[in-house]
């Protein structure tokens, strides 16, 4: 064999073996990485199911369980309805003046600017928006306030008294995150819709009555709007709950680690809503970006 | 109904603990090495705890939050294995406790921390109501405007001589099966010992098991009469009275 030859397979040889060699030492952390990766979903998915458990179970809602419930609402859904307005307002004129943009550039009419508006907001846009308003103002209090609470001991004392954490505590605060996600959506896709209406009216991008939008938005909503709409709240709602619960509740050490969890709970609750909701959508529309599935 | 039936024939016997062995590392906590002993309603345990020990870990082994290495512990003839999640909250609930330590929900007040543990078993809010403000009467003396202040404080916020008295007030207001009072007068204002002191004889009389904790010359020692079953701590593990009585 010609020297040359030799020394190009030995090479080829050494490349190989450092290539498995790299490929064994990352497999371990990556199969670590996968196994963690695992086990939080299955921990967040048993906290959802015991949670639907605990829920239809009417010896559940003691008076204290029911009043922690109303507070967590009040505090989450009701609280939140002014910055809610103050964000979907915003998102109505931006979104409103890019769909008059590029509906001028591909020729279409601006008349048909309602059942567009309509379907991106219902399915995609009102849902997250409501999710981050969530997560933003009560999921990142809650992971605190729970990791605050074990950090400090006060998990024995409901324990003590026979007060079981996940119905006192847990249960609440993720029904509560779930209805207020569906409630805010709701009242924000009308303000968007209306604001948007009201802007491209001004703007004279829109040139219908609002009669006629409106009617017009009301044709094109059907069955599918609904089912998008439900699931994208209620799954990505109660992910969000479960992320905030457990991240709070599984605090180790002291009251110093509790800033840790504040700063990990809203982005770790913020990624799962987006990956619930990409996952949803391609369940929903059967394609993954314009590649079909099944 | 409650879930809780006596398995045992001894309607008396409170709490029983069979070899049980536990003990962390920790010259802290309590060890139990094959320690068995029982309490039986209307008994008081005194246990006197060594400098720097605490009575936290104990408890908790007794309440079923902590798991022995060994044997067995039984509230009212039931364990605390498996589970029978609610069984175990359930008998939580006939046992009230004063802790060291934290003691308090601190996003609740005073008042909604003692209210609590009997609205969430489902006591009628009139009787809870009537409850609190009996026990509030009779155990704060000359403080019950302090007290009744307190109730609609958050914990951050009293004093600590109240809220121990607070204490007090949760958990003997829960008509407990079981008193367990971890350094129960620290920091209690001398003129209300008369009035912890007759409380726990009545509470005695009818059938209420307690166990109590002080740590050496740190606490104040209440006149208690009637008969006392002393356990004491040797070389950091727990004996019993006949134990203690051997060595």
């Amino acid at each position: 064999m010609p020297l040359r030859s030799v020394k190009t397979y030995q090479f080829l040889t050494s490349v190989r073996s450092l290539l498995v060699r790299g490929l064994f030492r990352l497999s371990e952390p990556l199969g670590r990485l996968f196994i963690r990766r695992c086990t939080n979903i299955a921990n967040i998915l048993s906290i959802l199911w015991v949670t639907l458990f605990l829920t239809l179970r009417p010896r559940t809602w003691s008076p204290s369980v029911r009043a922690i419930f109303s507070r967590q609402l009040q505090f989450t859904a009701v609280d939140s309805i002014p910055t809610a307005l103050q964000l979907s307002a915003t998102v109505g004129v931006l979104i409103i003046v890019q769909a008059a943009i590029w509906m001028d550039r591909l020729g279409i009419s601006t008349d048909a600017v309602a059942p567009v508006l309509w379907r991106f907001v219902v399915r995609e846009a009102a849902p997250l928006l409501a999710c981050m308003v969530v997560i933003g103002r009560s999921g990142v209090a809650i992971g605190t306030e729970l990791a605050t609470m074990r950090a400090g001991g006060e998990i024995e004392v409901l324990d003590s008294h026979g007060i079981d954490p996940m119905t006192y505590l847990v249960l609440p605060r993720i029904l509560a995150m779930i209805l207020s996600v569906f409630c805010l959506a709701l009242v924000m896709a009308a303000t968007i819709v209306v604001t948007g209406y009201y802007v491209g009216w001004l703007m004279s991008v829109i040139r219908i009555s609002w009669i006629e939008f409106f009617t017009d938005i009301a044709r094109n909503i059907n069955g599918e709007d609904l089912v998008f709409f439900g699931s994208k709240t209620l799954i990505a709602g109660g992910f969000a709950g479960a992320i905030c619960c457990t991240d709070g509740l599984y605090v180790r050490g002291a009251i110093t680690d509790v800033p840790k969890v504040s700063s990990r709970v809203g982005i770790r609750a913020l990624t799962a809503v987006f990956i619930v909701s990409a996952i949803l959508s391609i369940l929903f529309y059967g394609k993954l970006l314009v590649f079909k599935i099944g | 109904m409650s879930s809780i039936h006596p398995v045992s024939n001894d309607l008396d016997l409170i709490l029983e603990l069979q070899k049980v062995r536990y003990g962390s590392s920790s010259e802290k906590s309590i060890r139990l090495r094959e320690f068995s002993a029982t309490i039986n309603a209307g008994e008081l345990v005194h246990i006197a705890l060594q400098k720097r020990q605490e009575s936290r870990d104990l408890v908790s082994l007794l309440l079923g939050l902590n798991f022995p290495y060994e044997g067995t512990i039984r509230f009212m003839g039931n364990d605390w294995l498996g589970n029978a999640y609610l069984r175990h909250f359930e008998m939580r609930s006939r046992i009230g406790r004063v802790f060291t330590g934290t003691a308090w929900i601190q996003s609740l007040t005073v008042g909604e921390n003692i209210r609590l543990p009997q609205i969430h078993h489902r006591i009628p809010k009139a009787t809870v109501r009537n409850n609190v403000k009996k026990w509030a009467t009779r155990l704060s003396g000359s403080y019950l405007d302090e007290v009744l202040l307190a109730f609609l404080q958050r914990p951050a916020y009293v004093d600590e001589p109240i809220l121990q008295l607070c204490q007090w007030i949760r958990a003997i207001a829960l008509e407990p099966q079981l008193l367990i009072l971890e350094r129960p007068t620290m920091s209690v204002f001398d003129t209300l010992i008369p009035g912890l002191v007759s409380t726990i004889r009545d509470i005695r009389s009818k059938g209420t098991a307690v166990l109590w904790f002080s740590r050496g010359d740190e606490d104040r020692v209440l006149p208690i009469d009637g008969p006392i079953q002393r356990w004491s701590t040797r070389d950091g593990f727990l004996k019993s009275d006949e134990e203690t009585r051997k060595v």
